[in-house]
Parts: structure tokens; sequence; C-alpha cells
């Protein structure tokens, strides 16, 4: 027991466990007992399970939804949530038969009139298998169905993924469920079903660990608390010197102060990039080219709302919609100027919210 | 293990594009490239040495404003060097050289560098430019060089506009002579080829939408479609004379002074169709582009407060519980 640095910044308690070297499950392990709704989401529960995609939001709470909500559809989304991961493509590939028991298992106890997998078209071989998960005979009313979207960024991202899937759009400050629609990450349902059959929690995961400075970049599946530096050690190390090492993808990933760091449930991914990739350019003028609302999955106006939170005005960043920013990251990468963006868009939140505490 | 002092730390996103304000600005200045070629070949060397005028003093002015205003330097941008080529693409080639220069410096001193500079400024600064010097030297400005008479003596004529509105008894030029910029006006308006080239460049490239160009040309195309009673030909005319395809191509498109979205841009585009052909039409002044392009820039404003977008999601209030349950 003692104090372990996050990869955030924040210390937290953690124990830490010596490995006998024999990787054997502890005689208690079993199966849970699922009959009901009820023992499903315990079940869940005290597995541990997070939204893998990079939330991490308990997966307990997502799908113990009130009757009330009219909750029809289910969308197992392996879609990638940022650019390098392969993770949840990995999965579609190698465990195909845990996201079909889990589709089923999800769908018979929670009651889903409708499951839609959504999938990216840049990965023709997961959808293979995926269409045979889709296509399977015990699915009589072809109440489960595959979705092929466009591969784009943030096509992973919840509500982007509730509009292709379904054509609804989840308005600002509400949730998925609001329109009938839970969303799961295709390696958590997969996980799902592992735990259903064999009861052990989520110990480990897998992610990808990539960038230019890595040796042999790869995915890996390793225990939940692995030292960042060991993994990379595993990948051969660095072939460069690292400038920047992110844990998570290179849009909304955090980059971390050094490798002596764990592996936390939601991390999909470690990237480590030389310095050809990480110095970002100087910043210049605005000159108003719109390429940031072009940008903006929801349809925001990047540049108005900079100029609002300049001016410090939060009457005029609740207008522009400021709340519905997800800081995907879409505006800062597009911008020539290369204005830090997402920075302004987080600044503008706090604005407002220091105008909601006054 | 890292050592800590070593990494870079930054906010998300982690990566960029590689384009720059530097990279869009060089992007404008090939596009506005054919076309000046084209006015070398029709007007003689004399284009170069309004062009070098303008340009050198616009680059020049830019940095002068900057130092003034203890700002940091912006002329590595290009943006300078983009309005110095469009003014003297705005001039005749007749037009003395300290006129010029003194376009340049109003162009970039008073409209765009007193206004905060680059994305800043409301109005067009070549355009603002062009129309002082019409009111200030309209005589210098309404001078017409024949095409392709530099190598002999230069003869004055008048503009395709200008004989249509009846000012001029000279005969029209061909249609083919107006699509390859034989005939009289600006230095960089008159070859409907080496402009429709850029324009089509600047698509590619993704430097400017279509939006602009193709609501304010299609506007302009059925208004005179419709005045000029179904006469093609006089529709031809209309649309390969005077500045319309360098403005609708170059000048309406400039970033800091049209809409951002794409349905104020399209708002934006007929707005300016529409005055050009008012003025055109109506006005005594041949010529509509640059007036019609300065007063769409003010209301730029107005549009874009009127045709702010919806944030993804948002539910018209009345609509919202029915909305919900679809």
């Amino acid at each position: 027991m003692g104090d372990v640095k996050l990869p955030n910044g924040v210390m937290s308690k953690a124990v830490t466990i010596e490995s006998d070297g024999e990787m054997r499950l502890w005689e208690g392990i079993e199966p849970p007992k699922v009959e009901t709704k009820e023992d499903f989401i315990k079940a869940v529960r005290a597995s541990g399970l997070v939204g893998l995609g990079g939330a991490g939001f308990p997966t307990h709470i997502k799908l113990n939804f009130p009757a009330d909500k009219n909750i029809d559809t289910l969308i197992i989304n392996a879609a990638e949530c940022e650019p390098y991961i392969t993770v949840d493509y990995r999965e579609c590939m190698e465990n195909s038969w845990d996201i079909l028991s889990s589709v089923y298992t999800l769908k018979d106890i929670l009651g889903f009139k409708r499951v839609v997998i959504a999938a990216e078209d840049n990965k023709p071989e997961a959808f293979k298998v995926l269409k045979n998960i889709a296509d399977h005979k015990d699915d009589v009313d072809d109440e489960v169905q595959l979705m092929i979207l466009e591969s784009k960024y943030p096509q992973g991202a919840e509500k982007m993924m509730v509009q292709s899937a379904t054509g609804r759009r989840v308005p600002p400050g509400k949730l998925p469920a609001d329109v009938g629609c839970v969303v799961l990450n295709v390696t958590s349902a997969a996980f799902i079903a592992r735990y259903l059959k064999t009861g052990k929690p989520l110990v480990s995961r897998s992610l990808t660990v990539d960038g230019s400075a890595i040796a042999n970049p790869k995915n890996v599946r390793v225990p939940i608390g692995t030292n960042i530096s060991d993994i990379i050690d595993f990948c051969g190390g660095f072939k460069t010197e690292p400038c920047k090492i992110l844990t998570g993808g290179p849009m909304m990933g955090l980059a971390i102060v050094g490798t002596d760091l764990p592996v936390l449930k939601q991390n999909n991914a470690i990237l480590a990039f030389s310095k050809d990739d990480a110095v970002l350019k100087p910043e210049t003028d605005c000159i108003r080219c719109g390429r940031c609302a072009i940008a903006c999955p929801m349809s925001l106006m990047p540049t108005n709302i900079v100029r609002a939170a300049k001016a410090k005005d939060p009457e005029a960043l609740k207008q522009l919609g400021i709340t519905v920013c997800m800081e995907c990251g879409s505006c800062a990468f597009a911008c020539p100027a290369g204005k830090p963006l997402v920075q302004h868009m987080r600044l503008a939140k706090a604005i407002l919210r220091e105008e909601g505490n006054k | 293990m890292v050592d800590g002092k070593k990494l870079v730390v930054s906010a998300s996103p982690h990566l960029r594009t590689k384009d720059t304000t530097q990279r869009i600005m060089l992007d404008v200045v090939i596009a506005l490239i054919p076309a000046l070629i084209a006015a070398v070949v029709l007007f003689g060397p004399r284009v170069l040495a309004v062009t070098a005028t303008t340009v050198i003093t616009a680059v020049l002015s830019e940095f002068a404003a900057r130092k003034v205003m203890k700002r940091h330097n912006t002329i590595q941008d290009l943006s300078a060097v983009v309005t110095g080529l469009i003014l003297a693409f705005n001039l005749p080639v007749s037009i003395p050289l300290w006129m010029a220069a003194i376009g340049s410096f109003f162009a970039i001193v008073v409209v765009k560098q007193m206004f905060g500079g680059i994305g800043q400024n409301f109005a067009n600064p070549a355009i603002v430019a062009r129309i002082v010097l019409l009111l200030s030297f309209g005589q210098a400005m309404g001078n017409w060089t024949a095409p392709l008479s530099w190598k002999t003596d230069a003869v004055s004529t008048a503009t395709p506009l200008a004989i249509i509105g009846g000012e001029s008894t000279e005969a029209l030029p061909s249609l083919l002579d107006m699509f390859l910029g034989i005939r009289g006006g600006c230095i960089g308006e008159t070859c409907s080829l080496a402009l429709i080239v850029g324009g089509i460049y600047l698509m590619a490239r993704k430097v400017i939408s279509y939006k602009i160009p193709v609501a304010f040309i299609g506007t302009v195309a059925v208004i005179m479609l419709i005045a000029g009673k179904f006469d093609l030909e006089f529709l031809a005319y209309e649309l390969m004379g005077g500045g319309l395809l360098l403005g609708a191509f170059f000048m309406a498109t400039d970033y800091s002074t049209s809409p951002i979205k794409s349905n104020a841009k399209i708002v934006f585009g007929v707005g300016c169709g529409l005055l050009t052909c008012v003025i055109r039409l109506f006005a005594s002044l041949p010529e509509g582009v640059s007036f019609a392009i300065l007063i769409m820039n003010l209301l730029v404003p107005h549009i874009e407060t009127i045709m702010a977008p919806k944030p993804f999601g948002t539910v018209k209030e009345k609509k919202t519980k029915e909305g919900e349950a679809k």
C-alpha cells in the first residue's frame, strides 16, 4: 500500500502486487450467476468494467438505465476512437465469439429491440467478422444489424455514433439514453461476455503502443497498473529520443511527464513521438478562414467562441453553445494559425462555470 | 525510464495540420500568377512595374505599421503580398506608379492594420484602395490601354462594359478575345481563362470554397439572362466583362471579410451578385463588382448573426418532446 502518481499528476493510494511469476487464477474466481437484470448489473459492477474506449465511464451505471427512458437501441461501437489506435479492431478479429455472445446476452437481459454494430469503412476484415455476428442464426427477426460508417474522426464519439447509427441527435446536455440509445464500446462488450463465462474481473486490458519514437509498435495485453516504461521496453524501447509521450490517442490523449506511471483501465494507447512530430507550430493571428467551424462535429464556431472567451462574456458563450463542445480537438487540428483552440474552449467553459457559481 | 525534463507536455490535440497561414497565402499568390503572366503578354512590361510597386509598398507599409504600433512583425505570412497583387490587378496599366503606391499604402495601413491586422479588417483592403483611387484620381483610373498595343504605340480604348453601356462607339471585342483577355480593362481582370484556372486551383487546394464564387457568378448570370431578354451573347459579355471573375474568385472570398459558415457564404455571394447587377444595370457606373463586394463586406457581421449555426442536437423549443420521442 502506498502513494502512486497517476498519469494526470494526481497522487492516489495503490496496492503494489508482487508477482509470483505463476499467473494462476485464484481458486475463488467463478462465473457470476446471472438470471435477472439486477443480477446482471451487479455482476457488471463487480467486474470493475469501465468504458474501455477511453472515457472510462462505469459501465454498470450506463447499463442500469431507468425503465421509463424507452431505450430501444444498443449500439456496439467498433469505430476506433482516435487515429493510431487499433485495439478495438484487434478485439473484433480475435475475440469475435465474445462479442457475439455479449450482443445476444445484452439484448435478452436488457431487452433492446435493436442492436447496431457500427464499424468504420477502413477495416474490411473486421466487417466480415462482425457481419457474421449480425447474420447469426439466432437473430431470426434481423434485430442485430451491422452498419458501416465513414472513417472519420471523431466517428467513435458517442453523440456522433448515435447520429450515424440511428439518425437521432442527442440534445445539448443530454445523454444517448435520452434519445433511446446505449452506446457500448466493442471491447467492453467482449469483456462482459468473458466475465460472465469466467468470472475474471477487469485486471488486464489491451492497448496500442505506437508513434514515431517506438522501435516495434504493436498491440499488447497488459495487467492494469503495469508501469509504462516496462511496456515500452517490451516494445523494443525507443528508436529515437522521445520528445512527447501520450497516454491515449493523439487528439484527446494526455501528455505525460515521464514513464514511471501506471496503466489505467481506460488507457487504450501509449504513443511516443520523436521531435519532428511533437513540437507544435508557432501560433499566428487568426485569419478567419473558418476551418475550425467546418471541422467542428458539433456545428460550433470556435473562432467566435475564442472572441467571446477573450471578452469574458458568459452570455455570448451560452449563445454560442460552448457546453456541447466535447474537446475532440478537430478545430485545433485544422487551424492553420496553430491556435490552441481546445484550451480556449476549456477557458470558455470555465468562464461559464464561474458565472454559474456567482 | 525517461527523464521527465526532456519531454514536451502540452494540451491536446497533439496532431496539427501542416497547413499554415503562409502556405494559404502562397497558394493565393500561385493562383494569381497565370493572370499576371497573361497581363504581361497583353499589356506589356509596365504591368510588372505597377505590380512590383504595389507589392513592395504593401509589404513595407505592413512592416512599418506593425513597428510603429509595437506589434509583432507579420510580413512573413505573405498576406501583404496578396493584397499588393490584387490591388495591382485592379488598376489600369497606365496608372502613375506613385498613385499605385498611395493605394497600396492606404490598403495596408488604413484598412488593414488600423483595424487590427490580418483577420480583423472589416472590408477588403484592395477593394477600398481601388475605390479610394477611383474617387481621387478618376481620370488616371479610367484610362484604358488597348491590349497588345504596347510593342508599338500604346493607344487607349474603352472597356467592353462601357461599350455595351453606350459610352463608347468602339466595336466590341469578340467572345474569344474576351475569354483570352484581349480587351480593355484593369491589369488582372481581363483574362477570363487565367482567372478561372487560378480559381480552380484555389478550390482544388481547398483554400476557398466554391460557394461564394458560384453564388456570386450564378446570381449575376440569372439576373443578366433575364435583363438581357435571354440573349446569351449579352450574358457572356457581362460574365467575362469588368472585374466579375477576379472579384468572385479572389476578392469576395477573402477570409476576413466574408462569412465562415456555408449557408451564410451563399447569402453573401447572392448579395454580391445582386448588387453588382443593380449597379451595372441602373447606376451611372459601368462596373459594380467592387462596390457590391464592399457593401456586402459591411453586412457580414449581420449575416453571421442572423444565420448563426445551431449547436449539434439543438431542438426547436416547441418540438422538444415530440422530437425526442421520435
